[in-house]
């Protein structure tokens, strides 16, 4: 059952790709449009499912922010709101411009920035063995 | 079949709003747990209230929003980032790390419990 939906997107996927295929036109251009909607289709699906098992709580999200012995993490809560604001200003630009944009070189040090905190944050951790929260 | 681009667009919103809202939902309804965003951990295990990772979120909120903002004015290209502004965001994140290091290498502030 678990892996039925990716084939069932990939089944539909692939019919649009054929109807898009068999209508007017000539082969080439045919070809070109029918793989550009069926990627489309694919990635929509693929997409859909996960949305929809983080929703129904079969992705567990719980302990998304989450730190090894437990407690939300600093450095992971601010990588996910770093990645929100650049995934949805990413968006807004493709959208706005119609083409896909120049990340300027600031952007990728205030992602580095962060990312590198979460990593010294983990090799400090891992420094001291810290044991699980609340255990002391 | 409804034009390429059109489709793209209303995939990319669904699946953005279906991302996002489902993320933020369970934030403010408490099932991603923020329990202990605040507090600093020492080695032996006990917590303690930390003023680092309070002034790391206060800037990490006012970065997204200044940058959200941009972005939502002037849609046409990435916002390039104040110098300044990144300064300010290493520093933050220098407290915030010597904060943690201190308190794993050194206990910290005094016990609270």
């Amino acid at each position: 059952m678990k892996l039925l939906k990716p084939w069932v997107s990939l089944a539909v996927a692939i019919i649009a790709a054929v109807f898009i295929f068999l209508g007017p036109g000539d082969h080439a251009s045919k070809l070109m449009l029918a793989f550009g909607y069926g990627a489309l289709v694919l990635v929509f699906l693929f997409g859909l499912i996960v949305v929809i098992d983080m929703a129904t709580g079969k992705i567990d999200m719980s302990a998304l922010i989450s730190e090894h012995g437990g407690g939300a993490s600093m450095s992971r809560f601010q990588l996910l709101i770093f990645t929100f604001v650049i995934a949805l200003s990413f968006f807004l630009i493709v959208l706005h411009q119609r083409g896909f944009p120049e990340v300027p070189s600031q952007v990728l040090v205030m992602l580095g920035i962060s990312s590198s905190t979460y990593a010294v944050s983990k090799g400090i951790q891992a420094g001291a063995k810290l044991p699980p929260k609340g255990t002391s | 079949m409804p034009a390429f681009t059109t489709l793209a667009y209303w995939e990319s919103v669904i699946l953005l709003a279906g991302f996002f809202g489902i993320a933020f939902w369970r934030l403010l309804t408490g099932r991603i747990s923020l329990n202990g965003l605040l507090e600093g951990d020492r080695a032996d295990g006990s917590t303690y209230f930390s003023p680092g990772r309070v002034q790391l979120l206060i800037a990490t909120i006012l970065f997204a929003f200044y940058y959200l903002t941009q972005i939502v004015n002037k849609p046409s290209a990435f916002p390039p980032v104040p110098q300044e502004l990144l300064v300010v965001l290493g520093g933050s994140q220098a407290v915030y790390l010597g904060g943690k290091a201190r308190a794993m290498l050194f206990g910290g502030p005094a016990k609270l419990h």
